[in-house]
């Protein structure tokens, strides 16, 4: 990331702030008077209209611009928040995703009908205002602030003008603007274009102290801004006091500037320490060390102190973070594996060896190439976190959609997972919520005749297993009839009518493709078509589902994922010359393939496994591997699911800790194989497709019996 | 760029023409290099400039440093006026009209002794 393109790093930062803007919003829809919630939206709205016409989004700053100065006449008090607004504002915030994730193909119209609906809500919001707010806003109330800033030394050749931010603190408030000189190197030193002023502003004003720090977005990360609150008891001659003391103003003309506004308001008072200790000057006389300037103007608004230290806090621990390309993770990743490869190499050759010293170097890089390896692992950890947020949003417009009243609630945020995993999980979980809440939750009446609060629940909730990390989706509805699915199972032919199955196997069936209990279609669900998506998807991820109901209580999915999917554990076998590995958790048995069985299924591929048929696939045919078979056979049964192939290979050679490369785009489209891996004598082995195997031979089998 | 015109009768009078910005701070910066290791008293005349920004006044600042470092004085030649004046209340170097005056402000507006 050496070179990074300014407009991905738009595009990313972006991402966050639409994620935070959302977020805001929703909390807004239970607390409409979190005035911190509104600063909240308005910042991110403003910071994505200001970088994104500076990295020449235009379309963006154009639409966010809009949007913006609505949620300012909300922080201001003249626009009351109403729950039509925060869904234009979600519809806006979707609306500028799109936007910036891929302005060609945003629908301009939609952006209008957004903004016209949303200066509809405003406009029409407009008459209350006189006769609703006032009684609502809080008491306005004028806190005396003490700003000391020093800008970054190249904020002038970046094109910031710190003049005009000056006029913008200005226009905040009463302001005494200090110009701190005394960092004016000689001109010898001095680098004419960087920065070497600093200020100190007493500004007394209603707004809140993030005004003030609004004022310094864009320069913010790198300049040095220290806001403190000063006493607000302060008197008139406290401050003059303090003028007079900074400078050879005589104490008279501070008193005849301030005179008329003595009565109205109270004005700061400089603690003593006002001007920073002086540093070592080079000549003796300075004729002026600081300067005040008064100005005047002030706006209402409220004004909170905690909420600045809301903001710090959250700063630094976003601080405490590093932003870092997925690729150079996968980079180290790799090399990891690696190393994990030549040391096992190392361990091998220790093994045969009698050297003592090199026993103990390699069990020392044993132990080290370990640690590394977890924590290498550790890096690629995300907070499961990330992706729940995103769930509110779904829950909220579903809903919406629905008339159902829900509520989600989330436990284990902090689960971490890899990040590929959680990435894959995403659509997995929106359909499971989904199902849930069309499927699972009854409608307000149903659940009023079932003696149940108004309130659906959706309990989403994530915990660290063993080497597993379990997800669980858990709603209070009315449960899976047992009876139905039973029925229409049985109706299809999915299950022998009178058949005794455990509920879990009874709801495995739910993941078979196309099978819905639904009696009635809706748009969101009920076709059918995605349990057994969500099965692959999971299954591909290595992990399983459970469902498990009470009837009327609720059902409950759960997910249980493995930690990673850059290591796993293999079978590693030989076909003709190539190595091949088969995931090791997919292994049911090895069985050898005697001759005459091996002569005797020519025709068709079966295995009498314990009275069980179960279809094998010549890999040596279907790799075509030229030289000749071995003369014992092996065959590896494998499962996917219910379903189990036998794979006939030349030889098993063990397992292996396998390090999961992917394929290059090349072989993207080979099935067969999801990965590669590097083996301890430097070759390259194929990692096996299980699921995908044994689709095949199931499907060949299939073939086979309508050809017979 | 801007134009620095040297009368020959005056030769520590210098006039600064056009924008004095930080596009031509480098300039400037030069200009004024020169001015401070030839000569002993430097009177900068900014009468003429069309557009004035931070950079110019911590350059008089910093130049009024060195002059002093030097045992040697420098000011300008008239009382801050236009853009000057306007940049100088707004970075709280002088005080705005009607507005109590400030400290150092008596160098920029020429007066008594600066």
């Amino acid at each position: 990331m050496n070179v990074a393109d300014p407009k991905e790093i738009f595009q990313q930062e972006a991402q966050d702030l639409l994620v935070q803007l959302e977020n805001a919003l929703l909390d807004l829809e239970h607390t409409p008077h979190d005035s911190a919630l509104v600063d909240t939206a308005f910042r991110a709205l403003h910071t994505i209209k200001g970088s994104g016409s500076m990295f020449g989004f235009e379309a963006v700053a154009a639409f966010t611009h809009h949007v913006e100065t609505a949620f300012d006449k909300v922080r201001q008090g003249t626009v009351q928040l109403n729950r039509e607004l925060i869904m234009i504002g979600l519809r806006a915030r979707d609306h500028m995703r799109q936007l910036i994730e891929d302005p060609d193909a945003a629908d301009i119209a939609d952006g209008e009908a957004i903004l016209a609906a949303l200066s509809r809500v405003v406009a029409v919001d407009q008459p209350q205002v006189t006769v609703v707010s006032p009684p609502l806003a809080p008491v306005v109330s004028t806190v005396t602030w003490r700003v000391r800033m020093r800008f970054p030394r190249d904020v002038m050749a970046t094109g910031t003008n710190p003049l005009l931010l000056l006029d913008e603190l200005r226009d905040l408030g009463e302001a005494h603007v200090t110009a701190l000189t005394d960092d004016i190197p000689l001109l010898e030193e001095l680098d004419p274009t960087a920065c070497h002023i600093g200020w100190e502003i007493v500004l007394s004003t209603s707004q809140p102290a993030t005004a003030i720090e609004d004022v310094f977005l864009f320069v913010r990360d790198d300049m040095s801004l220290d806001i403190e609150r000063v006493d607000d008891s302060a008197s008139v001659g406290g401050l003059s006091d303090i003028l007079a003391s900074l400078g050879e103003v005589g104490a008279e003309a501070v008193l005849t500037a301030l005179a008329d506004k003595a009565e109205q308001e109270p004005v700061g008072e400089f603690p003593a320490d006002a001007i920073p200790a002086q540093p070592e000057m080079n000549m003796p006389a300075q004729p002026e060390k600081a300067a005040i300037v008064p100005a005047k103007a002030s706006a209402p608004a409220t004004a909170d102190a905690p909420h600045q230290k809301r903001e710090g806090s959250a700063k630094a621990s976003a601080n405490s973070s590093v932003r870092v390309p997925a690729e150079r993770l996968n980079e180290l990743m790799d090399r990891v594996g690696e190393l994990v490869i030549a040391q096992s190499r190392l361990r091998q050759i220790a093994a045969n060896s009698n050297d003592q010293q090199v026993k103990s170097v390699a069990e020392e890089v044993e132990r080290l190439v370990l640690e590394l390896r977890d924590t290498t692992m550790g890096i690629r950890m995300v907070p499961i976190g990330s992706l729940f947020g995103r769930f509110r949003r779904v829950v909220h417009d579903l809903s919406q959609d629905l008339g159902k009243q829900v509520e989600l609630t989330m436990e284990g945020e902090e689960t971490e997972l890899d990040k590929t995993v959680i990435e894959q999980l995403n659509d997995p979980l929106v359909h499971l919520i989904r199902n849930a809440i069309d499927h699972g939750l009854e409608d307000p009446t149903g659940r009023a005749a079932a003696g149940k609060s108004q309130m659906g629940r959706i309990d989403l909730s994530a915990r660290h297993a063993g080497t597993e990390v379990l997800i669980s989706i858990k709603d209070d509805g009315r449960g899976l009839s047992r009876e139905r699915i039973r029925a229409r199972a049985e109706e299809r032919g999915l299950l022998a009518p009178g058949a005794v199955v455990s509920d879990s196997e009874l709801f495995q069936i739910l993941f078979q493709p196309g099978f819905s209990t639904a009696a009635q279609v809706t748009s969101l669900s009920g076709r059918g078509v995605g349990m057994d998506v969500v099965k692959r998807t999971i299954e591909g991820l290595r992990g399983t589902i459970d469902l498990s109901s009470v009837a009327g209580q609720g059902s409950e999915v759960t997910l249980r994922l493995p930690l990673t999917l850059a290591i796993i554990d293999g079978l590693l076998v030989r076909v003709g010359h190539g190595s091949y590995v088969l995931p090791l958790g997919a292994v049911e048995e090895c069985v050898e393939l005697s001759e005459e069985e091996d002569a005797r299924s020519r025709g068709r591929s079966f295995l009498n496994i314990r009275g069980e048929l179960v279809p094998f696939l010549r890999l040596r045919e279907l790799f075509g591997a030229k030289t000749p078979p071995d003369r014992f056979q092996k065959i590896v049964v494998v499962s996917s699911g219910d379903l189990k192939v036998g794979l006939v290979v030349d030889q098993v050679i063990g397992d292996h800790q396998t390090v999961i490369k992917s394929l290059s785009k090349l072989h993207a489209d080979i099935e067969m194989f999801s990965g590669a891996t590097i083996l301890g004598n430097g070759g390259v082995a194929l990692i096996l497709d299980i699921a995908h195997l044994v689709a095949f031979g199931q499907a060949k089998e299939e073939q086979l019996r309508i050809a017979q | 760029m801007p134009e620095i015109v040297m009368p020959e009768s005056v030769a520590n009078h210098h006039a600064l023409v056009g924008p004095l910005t930080v596009r031509t701070a480098t300039q400037i910066h030069a200009r004024l290099l020169e001015a401070i290791r030839s000569q002993p008293s430097i009177s900068i005349d900014c009468s003429a400039a069309t557009e004035v920004d931070l950079s110019f006044i911590q350059l008089v600042l910093a130049a009024r440093n060195s002059a002093e470092a030097a045992g040697k004085s420098l000011s300008l030649a008239a009382p801050a006026s236009g853009a000057l004046l306007e940049r100088l209340s707004q970075a709280g170097l002088v005080g705005r009209a009607h507005a109590p005056p400030v400290a150092g402000q008596a160098f920029w507006l020429q007066q008594g002794d600066a």
